[in-house]
């Protein structure tokens, strides 16, 4: 990753860092297509099938997928070709971050239930995004509520629930 | 057949049937019109709520959000000069100029009036061409299915732009997912890693909320003044009609951008943006006063509008007469099928013809149903393009996770959908696209079943996907759709390169 400072681009500004996308995805994709293919074996049992087996198209599919990652890396290192992205770490930091919450929010609706985690969420959803009006935290909660409302009781689905909610 | 358009007739005119037609273009209208929302993103958000309707009912609730969304969004692109779907941003070039000088109203009525016909024209060729060629599918075996499924994935060169290597790696991680669960063949478990739930698969609906709708939220959080309330809009006077005279001048024009929708819109992966924008290019091209372009021309809203309506029923052809989705909604619309315990190609054709009749006969009311609710409600969509995006963003996040736990009443689901929402954002970070890795997953299982069912057919002589005239004609085409492509891609990155030069 290529840092870009903002004095270099001649005004102020947050820092910029400019992806290789070619390297990264080329990269990423050889790690995959190997973590794929040491997987194959494990995970896909074919015992007594002989020609077109189960693990034929997934095998098949891991050597595409490394020889593509294979071109991208000779393409930004040998042929100097590179398409870069440009991002802006603080934005992503505040993603990475809300991703983390949502990944929270999904393993602790096991322990207190869709409707509170939801209503959870939802809060810190506008306090995240530094929404500072009672009103909006009173429809967003609402909104869960009535949300809640329709999927359990219209379409009968049953949520994950403590003390009965 | 006449007595499977009587019998769609009576079911059309259900009064449920009635009611989700226009819940269905209202709920469009609204994700349309709010800018960063689309009709696509409300099918995959609300196909959990059609658990409990008959299918041609969901189908039609579905297809009506996509038709009122292709509508809905050229009410910002009119009224707030934002386009509320990429396909309306031809809409606003020309919508925004006429809403400053006073004709907010006009431009409206415009784009209603030519959504409404490319709509009605688009259902027409629905109701036309997919009985006949779900009826020549019926000839396909195996192979073909093969060839088929093969040539859908093909589609990616059209999807992923001037890389298509990394469209290829997104299909093939798609297509590896796809493969998660119990062998259909062999029965054997491929990378459940143990879990029971994962038996079944991934679930669609988990996957396209987690690549679609996590992006999407994600955007949001980047907006700076998120918790203000939207733009200004423009204010519209009853007095401001569209006549008659100036609807007629027109007629040609909308028809011509109608039927280039629809036949854009019948080819897996080009979509409404791409119709909009040829529509309006024509529209431009073939004007006695193209200079006046840009500055509030009623034929520049007429075209597109005319052309992304003609797409909408129109991409149901691929879908329903071979299983092909040529966008995340028509995707969707496959986790519709598939939560009734359907699957798509042309036995649906055979075997519940009056549910298809249904479903295509519905398509044209629901453009009735649009114009009717555009005349009456688009002031008021318009004040909810409002909503601020806190609120926004927070709702989704919600309403996403219970649609993703509502498919198959698991956790496990709701967690695929963060997880795949984390994938499409190390994706997005090494720009390779999202939609890639859903056609490969909806098409994945199919390319992997007929190729080992082709092959065992024929002793595992690989030359029976090139012998046969069927599979043989699908692979030129395929090949030709490829060069196509290419070839455009080619051009584009020429233009590119030249304007950069110029500049």
């Amino acid at each position: 990753m290529k840092k870009r400072t903002a004095d270099q681009k001649g005004s102020r500004g947050p820092a910029l860092y400019r992806i290789p996308t070619h390297l990264t995805a080329g990269c990423f994709s050889i790690v995959l297509a190997v973590a794929a293919a040491c997987l194959i074996p494990g995970q896909i049992k074919v015992s007594g099938q002989t020609g077109i087996t189960s693990r034929t198209i997934p095998f098949f599919l891991s050597g595409i997928i490394f020889l593509l990652g294979c071109w991208l890396v000779f393409a930004s290192l040998v042929l100097k070709k590179e398409d870069y992205k440009e991002v802006e770490i603080s934005q992503e930091t505040r993603r990475g971050i809300f991703m983390g919450a949502l990944a929270v929010y999904v393993f602790v609706m096991d322990w207190i239930g869709f409707l509170i985690s939801s209503l959870l969420m939802g809060a810190f959803v506008l306090w995240y995004m530094e929404d500072k009006k009672p009103v909006h935290y009173g429809i967003v909660s609402a909104c869960v509520v009535v949300i809640y409302g329709v999927f359990r009781f219209l379409l009968g689905v049953s949520f994950v629930s403590v003390w009965g909610v | 057949m006449a007595e499977f358009i009587m019998e769609a007739i009576g079911n059309i005119f259900h009064p449920l049937t009635l009611v989700l037609m226009n819940l269905g273009v209202f709920l469009g209208i609204i994700f349309g019109a709010i800018p960063g929302l689309s009709g696509n993103l409300g099918i995959i958000l609300l196909v959990p709520f059609t658990v409990n309707m008959r299918l041609s009912d969901a189908i039609i609730f579905l297809t009506a959000i996509f038709c009122g969304g292709e509508f809905g969004g050229s009410i910002s692109a009119i009224l707030i000069n934002t386009p509320g779907t990429n396909s309306a941003t031809c809409t606003m070039l020309e919508g925004y100029p006429l809403a400053k000088r006073g004709h907010a109203r006009k431009a409206l009525m415009t784009a209603l009036s030519a959504s409404f016909i490319g709509g009605i024209i688009s259902s027409l060729a629905l109701l036309v061409f997919a009985p006949a060629i779900a009826s020549f599918t019926l000839k396909f075996g195996p192979p073909e299915y093969f060839a088929m499924s093969f040539f859908g994935l093909s589609i990616i060169a059209s999807l992923c732009g001037n890389s298509l290597s990394r469209g290829l790696i997104g299909g093939c991680i798609g297509i590896l997912l796809s493969l998660v669960g119990m062998d259909s063949i062999t029965g054997s478990t491929r990378f459940t890693f143990g879990v029971v739930e994962l038996l079944r698969g991934l679930t669609l609906i988990a996957i396209l909320t987690g690549l679609f709708a996590i992006p999407n939220i994600l955007e949001k959080i980047h907006v700076k003044d998120a918790g203000k309330e939207g733009a200004q809009i423009i204010q519209m006077d009853k007095k401001d009609k569209l006549t008659l005279a100036e609807l007629l001048s027109m007629k040609w024009l909308i028809l011509k951008s109608s039927v280039l929708g629809c036949i854009i819109g019948a080819v897996p992966g080009a979509g409404a943006g791409i119709a909009s924008f040829i529509s309006y290019n024509e529209a431009k091209r073939t004007s006695r006063t193209p200079e006046k372009f840009g500055t509030g021309m009623l034929e520049g809203i007429a075209a597109p509008e005319a052309a992304n309506n003609g797409v909408t029923s129109a991409s149901l052809i691929p879908l329903l007469t071979l299983g092909i989705p040529g966008s995340p909604s028509a995707a969707a619309m496959i986790g519709a099928f598939s939560l009734k315990g359907l699957s798509l190609g042309p036995t649906l054709f055979r075997n519940q013809a009056g549910i298809m009749y249904t479903i295509m006969a519905g398509l044209v009311l629901v453009n009735v149903f649009m114009l009717l609710q555009g005349t009456f409600l688009s002031g008021l969509a318009a004040r909810i393009t409002k909503v601020p995006e806190t609120v926004l963003a927070a709702l989704l996040v919600v309403i996403c996770a219970a649609g993703a736990y509502s498919v198959n009443g698991s956790a496990l689901d709701v967690k695929v959908f963060v997880l795949f929402g984390g994938v499409a954002y190390v994706l997005g970070l090494m720009k390779i696209p999202a939609v890639p890795v859903v056609l490969g997953f909806v098409l994945g299982d199919m390319v992997d079943y007929n190729l080992r069912r082709g092959l065992t057919m024929c002793g595992g002589n690989l030359w029976v996907f090139i012998t046969r005239p069927i599979t043989l004609a699908i692979l030129v085409l395929m090949i030709l759709f490829l060069a196509y492509n290419g070839i455009q891609n080619a051009r584009g990155s020429r233009q590119i390169r030249e304007s950069g030069d110029k500049a």
